[in-house]
C-alpha cells in the first residue's frame, strides 16, 4: 500500500517535468533560430545524429524514410554503416524548405579527433506528421543518393 | 506422299507433345552444363550480355527451388505450354516472388513517404483529347470540315453515333508529323484534313486537360508496383534464403 502511494505521488511531483535529453553528440548552430515550425524536425533530427554517432542502428534506422526501410533490411542497413565512423559530433548550420513537406538540413561533421572536418546536405520529409531522413544507399560522394 | 506421311506424323507427334507435356517440380535441382550454355546464349541474344557459366548455373538452380515452391502453393498457369523448361523455371520463379510480394500489406506510411519523396514525378502533363475522323478520299474529308468546322454541338453528336476512338495524348508526345498541328490548338476545334497512312483524317479536339499534380490517391496503386519492383531482387534472395533454411 505504501508502495503504491509512493509512485502515486512520485507521479504527481513528476508528471509537470519534461525529461528533456542530452544530446552529447549534436548541436545547434549558435546563430540559428530555429521556426516553431520546425521544432518537431530539430528534435527528431538530434535524436537521429545521436543514434547515429553513437552507431546504435536499430534506433537511427526507426528515422529513415517508410519506403526506404521496405526496400533496406536493418541487416543491410547495418552492414552499409558498419564502416561508419563513431562518436563524431553534427552541427545543425541551416535548415532549408523546398515544398511543404520537404526541408534540406544543412550540417557540419566533425570527427571524434576533430581532424576531419565538412559539411553536407541532408533530406528531411514530413510524413503524416513524423519528419524523418532519407537514408544515404550509396557510398559514391557525387550527386543525390537517387531511389 | 512421302511428304505428307512425314508431316502429318509430325503434326500428330507435336499435338501429343504439347498434350502430354505437364509440370511438375522438378527433382534435380543441380543445372547442367548443357542447361548452363543454352542460358548464357539466350541471355546474349535478348540481352548482348554473357553471364559467367557459374553464374547462368547458379541462376537456373535459384529458379528451379523457386519454381518448385510455385508448384507447391499454386496451379501452373496455362499459358506456359510453349515455353522451355527452363523458361518455365524461370517464369514460375517471377511468378513465386510476385504472389508473395502481392500477399504483403504495404503501410500507409511507406506508400505516402515514396508519393512525397517522388512528389515531382505524379504529374500528369498537358494532355490533348482529340478524335481522328477519317475518311478515304480529300474531297469528302475537306466537305466535311468546311461545312462542320464551326459546329461542335453536331461534332460531338457525330463522334458518339459513329463511334469515333477517343486519344487522350500528352502534347509532348504527339506524333512528330503532326505535332505542329496541335500547338496552339483549343478546345472544341476541328483540325484540317490531314493525309495519314492511307486516310485523310480531320482531328476532332474535344479538350485540352492542363498539367496537373496527381494526387496520392490517384497513384497509390502505381506506387505500390514500382515498390514491389525495386523490391523484387531482395525478395527473390530472402525468398530463397527462407527455402535454403527449410
Amino acid at each position: 500500500m505504501n508502495k503504491i502511494l509512493l509512485i502515486l505521488v512520485l507521479i504527481f511531483f513528476f508528471q509537470g517535468c519534461d525529461f528533456k535529453r542530452d544530446f552529447k553528440y549534436v548541436k545547434i548552430s549558435d546563430n540559428k533560430k530555429i521556426k516553431p515550425r520546425f521544432e518537431p524536425l530539430v528534435k527528431r533530427y538530434k535524436e537521429y545524429w545521436e543514434c547515429m554517432s553513437k552507431k546504435d542502428f536499430d534506433c537511427s534506422y526507426r528515422y529513415e524514410m517508410p519506403y526506404q526501410r521496405f526496400l533496406h533490411s536493418l541487416k543491410w542497413y547495418k552492414n552499409f554503416n558498419t564502416p561508419n565512423k563513431k562518436h563524431y559530433m553534427i552541427k545543425l548550420l541551416d535548415i532549408k524548405p523546398v515544398d511543404k513537406y520537404t526541408v534540406v538540413v544543412k550540417s557540419a561533421f566533425v570527427s571524434a579527433d576533430n581532424k576531419v572536418n565538412y559539411m553536407f546536405h541532408d533530406r528531411w520529409y514530413n510524413v503524416n506528421n513524423l519528419w524523418f531522413h532519407k537514408m544515404k544507399v550509396s557510398i559514391l560522394p557525387f550527386g543525390e543518393n537517387v531511389e | 506422299m512421302t511428304r505428307i506421311i512425314l508431316y502429318i506424323t509430325l503434326l500428330f507427334v507435336s499435338f501429343s507433345y504439347a498434350v502430354v507435356l505437364e509440370i511438375h517440380p522438378s527433382k534435380e535441382i543441380n543445372a547442367t552444363d548443357m542447361e548452363s550454355e543454352l542460358w548464357i546464349g539466350k541471355v546474349y541474344k535478348e540481352r548482348g550480355i554473357k553471364p559467367t557459366k557459374k553464374a547462368a548455373k547458379k541462376y537456373i538452380q535459384e529458379n528451379r527451388v523457386l519454381a518448385n515452391r510455385y508448384l507447391k502453393e499454386y496451379k501452373v498457369p496455362k499459358n506456359l505450354l510453349i515455353e522451355t523448361e527452363l523458361e518455365i523455371d524461370e517464369i514460375l520463379a517471377r511468378k513465386y516472388i510476385e504472389n508473395t510480394q502481392k500477399r504483403l500489406t504495404l503501410g500507409e506510411d511507406v506508400l505516402k513517404s515514396y508519393y512525397i519523396a517522388h512528389q515531382s514525378e505524379f504529374v500528369r502533363p498537358e494532355t490533348v483529347v482529340y478524335y481522328p475522323i477519317q475518311f478515304d478520299d480529300f474531297k469528302t474529308a475537306y466537305n466535311f470540315y468546311s461545312l462542320h468546322k464551326d459546329d461542335s454541338r453536331f461534332l460531338d453528336d457525330y463522334i458518339r453515333e459513329n463511334g469515333v476512338k477517343r486519344y487522350n495524348v500528352p502534347k509532348d508526345r504527339i506524333y512528330i508529323a503532326i505535332k505542329e498541328m496541335f500547338k496552339d490548338v483549343r478546345p472544341k476545334t476541328l483540325l484540317p484534313p490531314t493525309f495519314l497512312g492511307d486516310k485523310f483524317v480531320l482531328f476532332y479536339v474535344k479538350d485540352l486537360l492542363p498539367k496537373k499534380e496527381l494526387d496520392y490517391k490517384e497513384v497509390k496503386e502505381k506506387i505500390k508496383n514500382r515498390l514491389f519492383k525495386k523490391e523484387f531482387a531482395s525478395r527473390r534472395k530472402k525468398l530463397l534464403e527462407a527455402a535454403k533454411g527449410e
